[in-house]
């Protein structure tokens, strides 16, 4: 379990609950301290563990607290929150947002979500989940279009601060061994595809001209690394999966 | 394994962690993730392995180098035809039919007036002949190391030789069983010449053959991942085995092997063309007898310099290969 993740959605909860639904007043001395393991109150494990498993929810309970949100329960708009601030978080950031960026569009997604709900715009015609993904698309177009970026440039960028850098200081070695060991499953192809598109950037068409082969091989060879990779990375004991790259180069 | 009640959805998960997809399907897998533990666990772990990937830039391209070459270098290329040494190939074998059909024509030049009618004709088949099964025999050699045998070199030495008494029998009949060449000393019959010229020709294609033969192997090493083998082999460590039926000549005694034969052709040549006696076809002959040393020592040549190099680009790929296999290997 990465705790981490629970802390942030704790305190997130916290500042929700303080009244601080304006978004302005979400400064980034809120955001560093949300984000602080330093601050964190749940350090130990069995409390974590209790805190998850009480705010892990399914459709069907979305559904009812998005329904109890338009009735006016205030208890079940800090539920909301705990359910889904890290969860958006995350999906936001796969899309390119990092740093006070990501922080901001978080709060304006969920301070969108929580506020149509009151208003009752939730006609649960939908999944509640697509409804919010649905909120965070709209919210993710318009701050690349404020900011001027292309559609492209949302998944690069993995320099700046990150919700993950955190974690992946935390246990830097141990994270880069076993990334490590993933690519040392894959053939060189599927390995070269992997890391010549997600590393140096490059598009199908300028892999395929690099192997001298069509655009397609270069899409397939990529999707079987990435499944190999989610292989590795959901086996139940990694160190016993077998080691080197199956099949020809 | 993930509890996840959509297994569809839960087996693109790792898709998402890495940029993709897009549109509707990319709203249905960011939506599931919201309601579904198992998958937005599986996907903190991958997108965390895709931020160290990310990060891990430096070393990470070398990685990618050392994978780029072994897939377009030229372990590679021994899945072309030829093995990628097309133009050197093409040049020994060239060279052989040129040494088979100048030999025919040294053999008759002094009595040209009786030959003329058809050892032009024959010259260019026999040497069109041996240049063709010269070449067919290095693709042959080509994919029997491609298919990992280890008696590969036998299989394209065979049908050199046997190619080459076919002609040197077949010809022979048709030449003078008297000496036609005129020198101050005992020259040999035109048959009995024509056979030893056709033996000299052979030089060309088994010399070659032995380096050729080494390279494509290190090649199919260096595509079978053996790379610490080619490494040993190539620097000379002590305990460097070559692949089974490999012989490994060093570039240096390849150079001096190379160097003794060109002196002795240029001994031989130089010997004969001082004691011929005068004819009318005297310059003819002389003609044809230089043409085909400078054949022998050009090729020679070209095989040497190919030889080199392509055993310094083996080396140099092992070693960029072995560089990023290191940084995998070491975590």
């Amino acid at each position: 379990l990465e705790f981490f993740a629970v802390d942030t959605s704790r305190f997130a909860a916290e500042r929700w609950e303080g009244g601080s639904h304006d978004k302005s007043a979400w400064d980034q001395s809120s955001a560093q301290a949300l984000f602080s393991t330093e601050t964190s109150a749940f350090r130990s494990p069995a409390k974590r563990l209790w805190y998850v498993l009480a705010h892990t929810m399914d459709e069907r309970q979305l559904r009812e607290l998005f329904l109890r949100i338009g009735q006016g329960d205030g208890g079940a708009e800090r539920e909301v929150y705990n359910a889904l601030f890290q969860r958006v978080r995350g999906i936001a950031h796969v899309r390119g947002l990092r740093g006070a960026d990501l922080d901001d569009l978080i709060q304006d997604v969920l301070s969108a979500v929580v506020e149509q709900l009151r208003r009752g715009r939730f006609l649960d015609q939908s999944a509640p989940s697509t409804w919010v993904i649905a909120i965070l698309n709209n919210k993710v177009v318009d701050y690349f279009r404020k900011r001027g970026r292309s559609d492209g440039l949302m998944t690069r960028a993995a320099d700046q601060v990150d919700f993950l850098t955190a974690r992946s200081r935390r246990g830097d070695q141990e994270r880069r061994a076993e990334v490590m060991q993933a690519l040392a499953r894959l053939t060189p192809t599927e390995r070269f595809v992997l890391t010549s598109t997600e590393l140096a950037g490059l598009t199908y068409d300028e892999v395929a001209d690099r192997l001298k082969c069509p655009a397609g091989t270069v899409a397939s060879t990529k999707n079987r690394a990435v499944r190999k990779v989610r292989e590795f990375f959901t086996a139940p004991n990694r160190r016993q999966l077998k080691g080197g790259p199956d099949g020809d180069v | 394994m993930a509890m996840c009640s959509d297994p569809a959805l839960n087996a693109r998960i790792a898709e998402l962690c890495f940029g993709g997809p897009a549109g509707e399907d990319r709203t249905a897998l960011e939506a599931h993730l919201l309601v579904c533990d198992d998958c937005w666990a599986e996907f903190q772990r991958i997108s965390e392995a895709v931020h160290v990937l990310r990060e891990e830039k430096t070393s990470l391209e070398a990685v990618m180098a050392a994978d780029l070459i072994q897939l377009v270098g030229l372990g590679a290329h021994l899945q072309r035809r030829l093995g990628g040494h097309r133009a050197i190939a093409m040049a020994i074998s060239g060279g052989f039919g040129a040494m088979v059909a100048l030999a025919l024509l040294v053999e008759v030049a002094y009595q040209w007036e009786n030959y003329s009618t058809w050892v032009s004709y024959a010259s260019i088949g026999v040497g069109l002949g041996s240049a063709a099964v010269c070449l067919a025999a290095f693709e042959m050699m080509r994919a029997r190391v491609l298919a990992g045998r280890a008696n590969s070199i036998g299989f394209a030495i065979g049908p050199v030789l046997a190619w080459a008494a076919i002609v040197a029998l077949g010809v022979a009949p048709f030449l003078s069983a008297d000496p036609i060449v005129l020198a101050k000393f005992q020259t040999m019959t035109g048959r009995i010449g024509w056979i030893k010229s056709v033996g000299q020709a052979l030089q060309v294609p088994l010399l070659a053959l032995i380096p050729f033969h080494f390279v494509l192997t290190m090649q199919y090493e260096l595509w079978s991942n053996r790379i610490d083998r080619v490494l040993r082999v190539l620097t000379n460590d002590p305990m460097a085995v070559t692949p089974r039926g490999t012989l490994f000549i060093r570039p240096v005694l390849a150079a001096v092997l190379f160097a003794l034969l060109a002196m002795w052709w240029l001994i031989g040549s130089a010997h004969l063309l001082e004691n011929l006696e005068p004819g009318p076809y005297l310059a003819l002959f002389m003609g044809f007898g230089i043409s085909r040393m400078m054949v022998v020592l050009v090729v020679l040549l070209a095989v040497l310099i190919w030889y080199v190099r392509a055993v310094n680009e083996l080396k140099r790929e092992a070693i960029a290969i072995s560089a990023g296999r290191t940084i995998l290997d070491t975590h």
